[in-house]
Protein backbone atom coordinates (compact mmCIF):
# COMPACT_ATOMS: atom_id res chain seq x y z
CA UNK A 1 0.00 0.00 0.00
CA UNK A 2 1.22 3.50 -0.34
CA UNK A 3 2.32 5.62 1.91
CA UNK A 4 -0.42 8.21 1.23
CA UNK A 5 -2.95 5.35 1.14
CA UNK A 6 -2.16 4.65 4.50
CA UNK A 7 -2.17 7.64 6.02
CA UNK A 8 -5.70 8.70 4.35
CA UNK A 9 -7.30 5.34 5.80
CA UNK A 10 -5.98 6.09 9.33
CA UNK A 11 -6.81 9.33 9.35
CA UNK A 12 -10.41 8.57 8.00
CA UNK A 13 -10.41 6.14 10.91
CA UNK A 14 -9.25 7.93 13.80
CA UNK A 15 -11.61 11.01 12.80
CA UNK A 16 -14.55 9.04 12.97
CA UNK A 17 -13.41 6.84 15.79
CA UNK A 18 -12.89 9.01 18.03
CA UNK A 19 -16.00 11.28 17.10
CA UNK A 20 -17.88 7.84 18.12
CA UNK A 21 -16.11 7.39 21.39
CA UNK A 22 -17.10 11.59 22.47
CA UNK A 23 -20.50 10.97 21.79
CA UNK A 24 -22.46 10.64 25.05
CA UNK A 25 -24.67 8.06 25.39
CA UNK A 26 -26.26 9.09 28.60
CA UNK A 27 -27.50 12.00 26.51
CA UNK A 28 -29.19 9.42 24.22
CA UNK A 29 -32.34 9.37 26.52
CA UNK A 30 -34.33 11.25 24.32
CA UNK A 31 -34.80 12.22 20.61
CA UNK A 32 -35.46 15.76 21.16
CA UNK A 33 -32.88 18.85 21.15
CA UNK A 34 -29.49 18.76 19.91
CA UNK A 35 -28.29 15.09 20.19
CA UNK A 36 -31.91 13.87 18.63
CA UNK A 37 -31.08 15.73 15.83
CA UNK A 38 -27.66 14.76 15.62
CA UNK A 39 -28.33 11.27 15.38
CA UNK A 40 -31.30 11.93 12.98
CA UNK A 41 -28.80 13.24 10.18
CA UNK A 42 -26.29 10.49 11.40
CA UNK A 43 -28.24 7.64 10.40
CA UNK A 44 -30.04 9.46 7.38
CA UNK A 45 -27.46 8.15 4.63
CA UNK A 46 -26.67 4.93 6.31
CA UNK A 47 -30.68 3.75 6.15
CA UNK A 48 -30.80 4.78 2.52
CA UNK A 49 -29.70 1.95 0.97
CA UNK A 50 -28.81 4.08 -1.92
CA UNK A 51 -26.95 6.74 -0.16
CA UNK A 52 -25.21 4.27 1.75
CA UNK A 53 -24.19 2.17 -1.61
CA UNK A 54 -23.02 5.13 -3.69
CA UNK A 55 -20.98 6.78 -1.06
CA UNK A 56 -19.25 3.15 -0.87
CA UNK A 57 -18.59 3.56 -3.98
CA UNK A 58 -17.04 6.51 -3.89
CA UNK A 59 -14.65 5.96 -1.23
CA UNK A 60 -14.14 2.63 -3.17
CA UNK A 61 -13.62 4.28 -6.43
CA UNK A 62 -10.92 7.10 -4.88
CA UNK A 63 -9.03 4.35 -3.38
CA UNK A 64 -8.68 2.79 -6.58
CA UNK A 65 -7.62 5.90 -8.67
CA UNK A 66 -5.59 6.21 -5.73
CA UNK A 67 -2.66 9.29 -5.36
CA UNK A 68 -4.96 12.47 -4.64
CA UNK A 69 -8.02 11.03 -5.54
CA UNK A 70 -7.73 8.97 -2.51
CA UNK A 71 -9.40 12.06 -0.62
CA UNK A 72 -10.52 14.63 -3.20
CA UNK A 73 -13.62 12.89 -4.41
CA UNK A 74 -14.64 12.70 -0.68
CA UNK A 75 -13.38 15.93 -0.17
CA UNK A 76 -15.61 17.39 -3.37
CA UNK A 77 -18.90 14.85 -2.05
CA UNK A 78 -19.76 16.64 0.58
CA UNK A 79 -19.49 20.42 -0.67
CA UNK A 80 -21.39 19.83 -3.33
CA UNK A 81 -23.76 17.84 -2.12
CA UNK A 82 -24.34 20.56 0.50
CA UNK A 83 -25.24 22.71 -2.26
CA UNK A 84 -27.98 20.13 -3.33
CA UNK A 85 -28.89 20.12 -0.02
CA UNK A 86 -29.72 23.94 -0.10
CA UNK A 87 -31.60 23.72 -2.96
CA UNK A 88 -33.52 20.97 -1.33
CA UNK A 89 -34.24 23.21 2.12
CA UNK A 90 -35.47 25.69 -0.38
CA UNK A 91 -37.63 23.65 -1.86
CA UNK A 92 -36.06 24.55 -5.29
CA UNK A 93 -37.28 21.64 -7.48
CA UNK A 94 -34.78 19.35 -8.81
CA UNK A 95 -35.96 17.07 -11.78
CA UNK A 96 -36.14 13.23 -10.94
CA UNK A 97 -34.24 13.11 -7.73
CA UNK A 98 -34.98 9.49 -7.17
CA UNK A 99 -33.51 8.48 -10.57
CA UNK A 100 -30.76 10.50 -10.49
CA UNK A 101 -29.95 8.84 -7.04
CA UNK A 102 -30.59 5.51 -8.48
CA UNK A 103 -28.33 6.30 -11.54
CA UNK A 104 -25.46 7.51 -9.10
CA UNK A 105 -25.08 4.10 -7.96
CA UNK A 106 -25.18 2.60 -11.17
CA UNK A 107 -22.34 4.97 -12.77
CA UNK A 108 -20.10 4.88 -9.21
CA UNK A 109 -20.42 1.15 -9.30
CA UNK A 110 -20.01 1.07 -13.59
CA UNK A 111 -16.71 3.23 -12.60
CA UNK A 112 -15.34 0.70 -9.89
CA UNK A 113 -16.23 -2.08 -11.68
CA UNK A 114 -13.89 -0.60 -14.97
CA UNK A 115 -11.50 0.78 -12.70
CA UNK A 116 -11.79 3.87 -14.57
CA UNK A 117 -9.19 6.11 -14.17
CA UNK A 118 -10.36 9.51 -15.62
CA UNK A 119 -8.40 12.97 -14.90
CA UNK A 120 -9.02 14.11 -11.37
CA UNK A 121 -10.85 17.09 -12.18
CA UNK A 122 -13.35 14.52 -14.16
CA UNK A 123 -13.91 12.51 -11.17
CA UNK A 124 -14.54 15.28 -9.11
CA UNK A 125 -17.13 16.28 -11.74
CA UNK A 126 -18.85 13.45 -12.23
CA UNK A 127 -18.74 12.89 -7.87
CA UNK A 128 -20.00 16.50 -7.74
CA UNK A 129 -22.63 16.37 -9.97
CA UNK A 130 -24.24 13.04 -8.41
CA UNK A 131 -23.86 14.48 -5.09
CA UNK A 132 -26.27 17.17 -6.12
CA UNK A 133 -29.15 14.68 -5.83
CA UNK A 134 -28.40 12.95 -2.76
CA UNK A 135 -27.90 16.62 -1.08
CA UNK A 136 -31.31 17.34 -2.73
CA UNK A 137 -32.71 14.35 -1.05
CA UNK A 138 -31.23 15.27 2.37
CA UNK A 139 -31.86 18.95 2.14
CA UNK A 140 -35.92 18.13 1.94
CA UNK A 141 -35.51 16.51 5.37
CA UNK A 142 -33.66 18.95 7.33
CA UNK A 143 -36.46 21.72 8.14
CA UNK A 144 -37.76 19.18 9.88
CA UNK A 145 -35.35 17.69 11.97
CA UNK A 146 -35.36 18.02 16.11
CA UNK A 147 -32.76 20.49 15.74
CA UNK A 148 -31.32 21.56 12.25
CA UNK A 149 -27.91 22.41 13.01
CA UNK A 150 -27.27 19.04 14.60
CA UNK A 151 -28.78 17.05 11.88
CA UNK A 152 -26.99 19.24 9.09
CA UNK A 153 -23.35 18.51 11.29
CA UNK A 154 -24.33 14.85 11.82
CA UNK A 155 -25.25 13.92 8.03
CA UNK A 156 -22.00 15.61 6.47
CA UNK A 157 -20.07 13.50 9.43
CA UNK A 158 -22.33 10.20 8.26
CA UNK A 159 -21.39 10.68 4.82
CA UNK A 160 -18.03 11.21 5.12
CA UNK A 161 -17.60 8.40 7.63
CA UNK A 162 -19.08 6.25 5.00
CA UNK A 163 -16.75 7.58 2.40
CA UNK A 164 -14.07 6.29 5.29
CA UNK A 165 -15.61 2.85 5.07
CA UNK A 166 -15.66 2.60 1.22
CA UNK A 167 -11.82 3.87 1.10
CA UNK A 168 -11.50 0.95 3.17
CA UNK A 169 -13.00 -1.77 1.44
CA UNK A 170 -11.08 0.16 -1.56
CA UNK A 171 -8.04 -1.07 0.35
CA UNK A 172 -8.62 -4.59 -0.92
CA UNK A 173 -6.99 -3.31 -4.42
CA UNK A 174 -3.61 -3.59 -3.13
CA UNK A 175 -4.17 -7.21 -2.20
CA UNK A 176 -3.51 -10.42 -3.98
CA UNK A 177 -6.82 -11.07 -6.68
CA UNK A 178 -7.90 -7.60 -4.98
CA UNK A 179 -8.33 -5.63 -7.45
CA UNK A 180 -10.56 -8.27 -9.11
CA UNK A 181 -12.58 -8.46 -5.91
CA UNK A 182 -13.02 -4.60 -5.89
CA UNK A 183 -14.36 -5.01 -9.57
CA UNK A 184 -16.55 -7.64 -8.94
CA UNK A 185 -17.60 -5.26 -6.04
CA UNK A 186 -18.41 -2.52 -8.11
CA UNK A 187 -20.61 -4.68 -10.49
CA UNK A 188 -22.13 -5.68 -8.03
CA UNK A 189 -23.20 -2.29 -6.67
CA UNK A 190 -23.80 -1.40 -10.37
CA UNK A 191 -26.66 -4.53 -10.29
CA UNK A 192 -28.48 -3.14 -7.72
CA UNK A 193 -28.28 0.14 -9.20
CA UNK A 194 -29.75 -1.27 -11.82
CA UNK A 195 -32.64 -2.55 -10.14
CA UNK A 196 -33.32 0.60 -8.01
CA UNK A 197 -33.30 2.37 -11.08
CA UNK A 198 -35.72 0.09 -12.81
CA UNK A 199 -38.07 -1.18 -10.04
CA UNK A 200 -40.13 2.02 -9.79
CA UNK A 201 -40.39 1.43 -13.65
CA UNK A 202 -42.29 -1.80 -13.30
CA UNK A 203 -44.09 -1.69 -10.66
CA UNK B 1 -1.77 11.84 16.42
CA UNK B 2 -1.95 14.75 19.01
CA UNK B 3 -2.96 17.71 16.41
CA UNK B 4 -5.08 15.50 14.80
CA UNK B 5 -6.91 14.95 18.08
CA UNK B 6 -6.45 18.17 19.20
CA UNK B 7 -8.00 19.67 16.22
CA UNK B 8 -11.05 16.98 16.39
CA UNK B 9 -11.57 17.74 20.08
CA UNK B 10 -12.23 21.54 19.05
CA UNK B 11 -14.42 20.50 16.82
CA UNK B 12 -16.04 18.57 19.14
CA UNK B 13 -16.45 20.77 21.60
CA UNK B 14 -18.08 23.01 18.97
CA UNK B 15 -21.03 20.67 19.89
CA UNK B 16 -21.06 21.69 23.58
CA UNK B 17 -24.89 21.75 23.46
CA UNK B 18 -25.19 18.51 23.36
CA UNK B 19 -23.87 18.11 26.82
CA UNK B 20 -26.08 20.71 28.12
CA UNK B 21 -29.44 19.37 28.38
CA UNK B 22 -27.87 16.37 30.42
CA UNK B 23 -27.46 19.09 33.04
CA UNK B 24 -29.76 20.88 35.15
CA UNK B 25 -30.58 24.40 33.40
CA UNK B 26 -29.26 26.22 36.19
CA UNK B 27 -26.08 24.67 37.07
CA UNK B 28 -22.44 26.78 36.63
CA UNK B 29 -21.71 23.96 33.96
CA UNK B 30 -24.38 24.34 31.78
CA UNK B 31 -23.75 28.29 31.66
CA UNK B 32 -20.34 27.69 30.71
CA UNK B 33 -21.27 25.33 28.01
CA UNK B 34 -23.20 28.22 26.55
CA UNK B 35 -20.09 30.24 26.44
CA UNK B 36 -19.14 31.88 23.43
CA UNK B 37 -16.34 29.52 23.06
CA UNK B 38 -18.65 26.21 23.24
CA UNK B 39 -21.64 27.76 20.75
CA UNK B 40 -21.21 26.20 17.78
CA UNK B 41 -21.52 28.73 15.23
CA UNK B 42 -18.57 30.78 17.02
CA UNK B 43 -16.54 27.82 17.71
CA UNK B 44 -16.76 26.14 14.27
CA UNK B 45 -15.82 29.67 12.87
CA UNK B 46 -12.61 30.45 14.70
CA UNK B 47 -11.35 27.39 14.62
CA UNK B 48 -11.56 27.46 11.11
CA UNK B 49 -9.99 30.75 11.12
CA UNK B 50 -7.48 28.75 12.42
CA UNK B 51 -6.85 25.92 11.03
CA UNK B 52 -6.99 28.14 7.73
CA UNK B 53 -4.75 30.32 9.58
CA UNK B 54 -2.23 27.58 9.88
CA UNK B 55 -2.09 26.61 6.81
CA UNK B 56 -0.72 29.71 5.71
CA UNK B 57 3.14 31.00 6.45
CA UNK B 58 4.11 32.03 10.04
CA UNK B 59 3.58 35.46 9.77
CA UNK B 60 0.78 35.66 7.45
CA UNK B 61 -1.09 33.36 10.05
CA UNK B 62 -0.89 35.84 12.90
CA UNK B 63 -1.47 38.70 10.86
CA UNK B 64 -4.87 37.06 10.24
CA UNK B 65 -5.60 36.28 13.57
CA UNK B 66 -5.44 39.75 14.60
CA UNK B 67 -7.35 40.93 11.75
CA UNK B 68 -10.14 37.86 13.21
CA UNK B 69 -10.34 39.61 16.61
CA UNK B 70 -9.66 43.28 15.72
CA UNK B 71 -12.90 42.18 13.51
CA UNK B 72 -14.80 40.99 16.40
CA UNK B 73 -14.37 43.56 18.66
CA UNK B 74 -15.22 45.67 15.35
CA UNK B 75 -18.44 43.83 15.08
CA UNK B 76 -19.72 44.30 18.70
CA UNK B 77 -19.09 47.59 18.45
CA UNK B 78 -21.11 47.83 15.45
CA UNK B 79 -24.15 45.69 16.87
CA UNK B 80 -23.74 47.99 19.76
CA UNK B 81 -24.82 51.13 17.75
CA UNK B 82 -27.25 48.97 16.20
CA UNK B 83 -25.52 48.92 12.60
CA UNK B 84 -27.05 45.66 11.80
CA UNK B 85 -26.59 44.15 8.19
CA UNK B 86 -29.09 42.25 6.66
CA UNK B 87 -28.49 39.06 5.94
CA UNK B 88 -26.45 38.91 8.88
CA UNK B 89 -27.93 35.29 9.76
CA UNK B 90 -26.93 33.59 6.10
CA UNK B 91 -23.10 35.89 6.04
CA UNK B 92 -22.53 34.54 9.18
CA UNK B 93 -22.49 30.51 7.43
CA UNK B 94 -21.77 31.60 4.38
CA UNK B 95 -18.49 33.38 6.24
CA UNK B 96 -17.90 29.86 7.39
CA UNK B 97 -18.13 28.43 4.10
CA UNK B 98 -15.77 30.29 2.76
CA UNK B 99 -13.25 29.63 5.50
CA UNK B 100 -14.18 25.89 5.19
CA UNK B 101 -13.41 25.79 1.39
CA UNK B 102 -10.46 27.64 1.87
CA UNK B 103 -9.12 25.06 4.57
CA UNK B 104 -10.10 21.86 1.99
CA UNK B 105 -8.25 23.42 -0.81
CA UNK B 106 -5.28 24.72 1.28
CA UNK B 107 -6.05 27.95 -0.61
CA UNK B 108 -3.28 30.86 -0.11
CA UNK B 109 -4.38 33.76 -1.43
CA UNK B 110 -2.86 37.55 -1.80
CA UNK B 111 -2.46 38.55 2.30
CA UNK B 112 -5.14 41.47 1.05
CA UNK B 113 -8.01 38.72 0.16
CA UNK B 114 -7.18 36.85 3.36
CA UNK B 115 -7.75 39.91 5.64
CA UNK B 116 -10.84 40.77 3.80
CA UNK B 117 -12.08 37.24 4.36
CA UNK B 118 -11.13 37.01 8.11
CA UNK B 119 -12.38 40.41 8.99
CA UNK B 120 -15.78 39.85 7.63
CA UNK B 121 -16.18 36.60 9.81
CA UNK B 122 -14.69 38.40 12.40
CA UNK B 123 -16.81 41.52 12.23
CA UNK B 124 -20.16 39.00 11.59
CA UNK B 125 -19.61 36.89 14.57
CA UNK B 126 -19.12 39.96 16.32
CA UNK B 127 -22.28 41.32 15.69
CA UNK B 128 -24.08 38.20 16.28
CA UNK B 129 -22.16 37.74 19.89
CA UNK B 130 -23.81 40.98 20.34
CA UNK B 131 -27.34 40.17 20.15
CA UNK B 132 -29.19 37.91 22.78
CA UNK B 133 -31.42 36.68 19.57
CA UNK B 134 -28.57 33.92 18.51
CA UNK B 135 -28.66 30.23 19.67
CA UNK B 136 -26.90 29.93 22.67
CA UNK B 137 -28.02 33.01 24.23
CA UNK B 138 -24.39 34.69 24.32
CA UNK B 139 -25.68 38.18 24.78
CA UNK B 140 -25.99 37.74 28.04
CA UNK B 141 -22.41 37.50 28.36
CA UNK B 142 -19.94 39.94 28.09
CA UNK B 143 -18.72 40.89 24.41
CA UNK B 144 -14.79 40.69 26.06
CA UNK B 145 -15.83 37.17 26.29
CA UNK B 146 -16.42 36.49 22.55
CA UNK B 147 -13.02 38.60 21.86
CA UNK B 148 -11.60 35.92 24.37
CA UNK B 149 -13.22 32.78 22.71
CA UNK B 150 -11.78 34.08 19.43
CA UNK B 151 -8.69 34.64 20.40
CA UNK B 152 -7.89 31.50 21.97
CA UNK B 153 -9.92 28.92 19.51
CA UNK B 154 -7.93 30.52 16.32
CA UNK B 155 -4.81 30.89 18.14
CA UNK B 156 -5.40 27.07 19.23
CA UNK B 157 -6.88 25.67 15.84
CA UNK B 158 -3.66 27.84 14.23
CA UNK B 159 -0.84 25.90 16.35
CA UNK B 160 -2.57 22.53 15.67
CA UNK B 161 -2.94 23.11 12.02
CA UNK B 162 1.11 24.30 11.96
CA UNK B 163 2.60 21.44 13.49
CA UNK B 164 0.24 18.66 11.68
CA UNK B 165 3.58 17.69 10.34
CA UNK B 166 2.56 14.42 9.14
CA UNK B 167 0.94 13.84 5.92
CA UNK B 168 -2.31 12.48 7.18
CA UNK B 169 -2.90 14.88 9.70
CA UNK B 170 -2.85 16.96 6.83
CA UNK B 171 -5.43 15.27 5.27
CA UNK B 172 -7.52 15.47 8.14
CA UNK B 173 -7.54 18.81 8.47
CA UNK B 174 -8.85 18.84 4.56
CA UNK B 175 -11.63 16.79 5.08
CA UNK B 176 -12.51 18.74 8.23
CA UNK B 177 -12.97 21.71 5.97
CA UNK B 178 -14.76 20.40 3.62
CA UNK B 179 -17.35 19.01 6.49
CA UNK B 180 -17.45 22.43 8.08
CA UNK B 181 -18.09 24.21 4.38
CA UNK B 182 -20.91 21.78 3.88
CA UNK B 183 -22.35 21.84 7.16
CA UNK B 184 -22.50 25.91 7.06
CA UNK B 185 -23.92 26.17 3.37
CA UNK B 186 -26.72 23.95 4.70
CA UNK B 187 -27.34 26.28 7.71
CA UNK B 188 -26.77 29.28 5.28
CA UNK B 189 -29.95 27.58 3.19
CA UNK B 190 -32.18 26.92 6.23
CA UNK B 191 -32.23 30.62 7.68
CA UNK B 192 -33.26 32.21 4.39
CA UNK B 193 -36.09 29.52 4.40
CA UNK B 194 -36.75 30.88 8.13
CA UNK B 195 -36.55 34.49 7.07
CA UNK B 196 -37.88 34.01 3.72
CA UNK B 197 -40.68 31.29 4.56
CA UNK B 198 -38.96 29.78 1.32
CA UNK B 199 -40.32 26.22 0.71
CA UNK B 200 -42.57 26.69 3.42
CA UNK B 201 -46.43 25.33 2.39
CA UNK B 202 -48.90 26.91 3.50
Amino acid sequence: MTALFRTTVRSFGLFGGIFVLSLNPAAAHTADGMLGGFASGFTHPILGFDHLLAMLAVGMWGAQIGGRALWTLPVAFPVVMAFGGALGILAVPVPAVELGIAASVVILGTAVALAARPPLWVGALIVGALALFHGHAHGTELPGSADPLAYGIGFVIGTGLIHAVGIGIGAMTHLPRGALALRAAGSVICAIGLYLTAAPLLA
Amino acid sequence: MFPTVAVFLILTVAAGDAFSHVMAPDTVLSEALHHPAFDPVHAVAFAAAGLWAGQQDDRRGWILLCVLCLGVVAGIALAKINWLPPGRSQSVFLGITVLGIAIAARWRPHLAIGIVLVATVGVLQGIIGALPEFKGGTGHHSAADVVVAAGILSILAQELSRRATPAWAGIVIRVAGSWIAAAAILLAAFTVRLQFGLGVSS
